[in-house]
């Protein structure tokens, strides 16, 4: 028994990927929650993982929020696995529910955060090439500028004007139809 | 950088940047075996930088090669600059000056016969392993800042009209707006199979037409202000563009950002163009004219095809139509081809490049029908058989046409006897019959009164969306039942009660459409609430609001000429 359990471990162990973040923390995950990414589920395949995975793009701030988002995806996709072998479908489908309510809530509660954040796990969904993550955060920014004026929008994102005034004429005269 | 001339025995080389000539001496006498390396002096003279006895060198290969070359040097700012040599007989030796000597780095044998063909050739070359990338832009270098990538990915998930208003926000969104990659990413990221609907009315201040998605006129039916007071018929989205056609005019629109081209009809309209012929006035006809939108995958550019009936006439068979292809982006108009059958009226299909019309078995000298073909990146009609069933005419007044389904050529016809709606489909080269929908009991979708057409099989389910002009609705093929999606006359009568009973829109609303018998009850309701109020539409000849299929995408054509500092 005390080998089988230590095989267990092993297994466990063998699982477990260390990312490194830009300012040199460590944090360890399972394999699962790491292949949400599919820049390191690649390093993973290519066998480079041994050592760490270092993310000199992501600080250790981001990291750690991003790893929570892909612990709680990964988990919803494994149950949604698990549950389709165990329940009847209607139990199934109860389940399923019940998952995407709560998946829901939590990526509602996972926006909640400051814009300069928000930004930063665009850049890091996007280095980590994680479509979920990616198409949440940079679904929260679309709406947030859906329909503001080109003027508010440089303000709520401090965006100079670099166009010159005849640049912008030009632009308006190409789009007339756009500004009736 | 390596840069060399060949100047009969002497050669120009650069040297760690400094302009050098080699002098070969081994021609020279006979028993010379010198490479001479002169240096250009800043003064304007030259002096020798070095001096290299190829004697040194352990093989023979140095002096027997027919031909030796320097093409530059090797080396850092802490190693001296070694000299590469190489010879017509593949090679490379590095001449190192501070202990001059000579070593072989690279010696490839002679395997291939194919490499032996010119002997005095010389084949190797330095290079320099960079990440600098190849005929890349400015432009593209700006785009690709880990900003403007992240930008970009907000940018892709934007409704298009917001998009081409956001163009003034700065520079760095101008470029990624406009940019074509950006483009066509846009429209990948947003082409859903799922068929998106939208409503076209009139336009307001200065607009053409107005647009409202089908799933918003639960929150708003549109006003009045908004009805049409034209017949328009819309083409399917043909490379993110529709076709929005009255009797005189064609607009090429892009409904997601408003851009919009018009052309006008050359062709007048005419109430009597033929003897025994009677316009036949249906939701996809306008007037004489058969229009179409196709995609020419050559140029990349929209063209629209009319087909312009001046006269025809059923008893003599005898017909006369022209043909006008207008190319959106050029401009450009081509008039010269005439369809080698007359089509009939109902607008054409475009799939792949092609653009396909239904032929008119009542004209000309064929009794069958059978599909016209144009191919736009050839400008040649040709003609495409029918699958036999449709082939036959017999005389009736059923109606055939050719659709678009699931990215397949589709030939339909709508047989009024059996109230069915019969859809081949070409498979394999093979035309199949794949559905026959049956329309007996909706009388909606009676085919005597409306021409019903298949218009988009919805993916997941396989259901397929049927426009009657005035309804859409939703055909399940295992139940063959209808689910209504949209019912003009019932948007209308809405509109007309809605002022003064909001709580009955509501109610019309949320019911799904269900056969003639069952929907009384709420007509009562309905008819009982108003009787005294007049609901006696008088839009027999036109819709004030057509249904049109979009897609999400930002095309457009330049309309003013880009100026200097667009390119820059």
């Amino acid at each position: 028994m005390a080998s089988a359990g230590s095989g267990d471990e092993k297994a466990a162990a063998a699982a477990m990927i260390t990312l490194i973040s830009s300012d040199n923390e460590k944090f360890e995950v399972t394999e699962a929650t790491a292949t949400l990414s599919q820049t390191i589920r690649h390093m993973i395949e290519d066998g480079c993982t041994d050592g760490g995975v270092p993310l000199p793009n992501v600080t250790s701030k981001i990291l750690a929020r991003v790893i929570e988002y892909c612990k709680k995806h990964a988990t919803a996709a494994a149950g949604e696995e698990g549950s389709s072998s165990s329940f009847s479908d209607a139990a199934f489908l109860e389940v399923d529910r019940a998952f995407l309510e709560e998946l829901e809530e939590f990526d509602d509660a996972f926006l909640e955060v400051d814009r300069a954040t928000l930004f930063d796990l665009i850049l890091a969904a996007n280095y980590l090439d994680i479509k979920g993550l990616l198409n949440l955060t940079c679904q929260k920014v679309a709406d947030s500028v859906k329909g503001k004026t080109p003027e508010q929008i440089r303000e709520m994102y401090n965006i100079v004007n670099d166009l010159t005034p005849e640049e912008e004429a030009e632009i308006r005269r190409e789009t007339q139809w756009a500004f009736e | 950088m390596v840069r060399e001339r060949e100047v009969s025995g002497l050669h120009l080389v650069e040297l760690a940047g400094q302009l050098c000539i080699l002098r070969d001496l081994r021609n020279a006498s006979r028993d010379c075996s010198m490479l001479e390396i002169w240096r250009l002096e800043d003064s304007g003279g030259w002096s020798l930088l070095h001096q290299i006895d190829l004697l040194r060198h352990v093989a023979r290969d140095l002096i027997e090669a027919p031909i030796v070359k320097v093409i530059g040097s090797i080396g850092n700012c802490i190693s001296k600059n070694k000299v590469v040599i190489v010879t017509s007989k593949r090679n490379v030796i590095v001449y190192d000056p501070v202990f001059d000597t000579l070593e072989t780095i690279l010696a490839i044998r002679e395997a291939h016969s194919s490499y032996q063909t010119e002997q005095s050739a010389i084949r190797i070359s330095l290079y320099q392993e960079t990440l600098v990338p190849v005929h890349k832009t400015e432009e593209e270098t700006a785009l690709s800042t880990p900003l403007s990538k992240a930008t970009r990915e907000i940018l892709l998930r934007l409704p298009g009209y917001y998009l081409v208003q956001f163009k003034t926000v700065c520079k760095q969104w101008l470029r990624l707006i406009q940019n074509k990659s950006f483009v066509r990413s846009y429209y990948l990221q947003n082409m859903d199979t799922r068929p998106k609907i939208m409503l076209v009315g009139k336009g307001t201040r200065g607009s053409c037409f107005s647009f409202v998605p089908l799933t918003n006129l639960l929150q708003r039916t549109p006003s009045r202000d908004t009805w049409l007071d034209t017949k328009l018929v819309c083409s399917k989205p043909c490379h993110g563009m529709n076709l929005l056609s009255t009797e005189r005019e064609d607009y090429l629109y892009n409904p997601c950002t408003g851009y919009r081209i018009v052309y006008h009809t050359r062709e007048q309209p005419r109430n009597c163009p033929g003897d025994g012929y009677t316009l036949e006035d249906h939701s996809f006809s306008v007037g004489n004219k058969i229009v179409g939108l196709g995609f020419n995958l050559l140029k990349q550019e929209h063209v629209i095809v009319e087909i312009f009936y001046r006269w025809k006439d059923f008893k003599s068979r005898r017909y006369f139509l022209t043909c006008t292809i207008y190319s959106c982006n050029i401009g450009s108009v081509e008039s010269s081809l005439i369809p080698p059958l007359p089509v009939n009226d109902m607008p054409p299909t475009y799939l792949e490049g092609v653009l396909y019309w239904m032929s008119d078995p009542r004209l000309g000298q064929s009794y069958e029908r059978a599909i016209v073909s144009l191919d736009i990146a050839t400008n040649t009609f040709g003609i495409v058989p029918c699958p036999s069933y449709i082939a036959k005419w017999n005389r009736s007044p059923c109606r055939a046409f050719v659709v678009e389904l699931e990215g397949k050529l589709c030939a339909v016809l709508a047989d009024q006897l059996a109230k069915e709606l019969n859809i081949w489909k070409v498979e394999n080269g093979r035309w199949e019959r794949t559905h026959i929908l049956q329309l007996e009991g909706w009388s909606s979708y009676s085919l005597g009164c409306a021409v019903v057409v298949p218009w988009a099989v919805y993916p997941k389910d396989g259901k397929i969306l049927l426009n009657a002009g005035r309804k859409l609705g939703i055909y399940d093929p295992a139940r063959q039942s209808i689910k209504s999606l949209y019912d003009l006359d019932e948007l209308l009568r809405i509109k007309s009660l809605y002022a003064r009973h909001h709580f009955l829109s509501e109610l019309l609303w949320c019911r799904a459409w269900k056969p003639p018998f069952e929907q009384n009850k709420v007509s009562d309701v309905c008819a009982t609430v108003h009787s005294s109020e007049e609901i006696n539409p008088s839009y027999t000849e036109f819709m004030p609001l057509v249904p049109i299929l979009y897609e999400e995408s930002l095309a457009s054509y330049p309309l003013v000429r880009k100026s200097r500092w667009l390119r820059r």
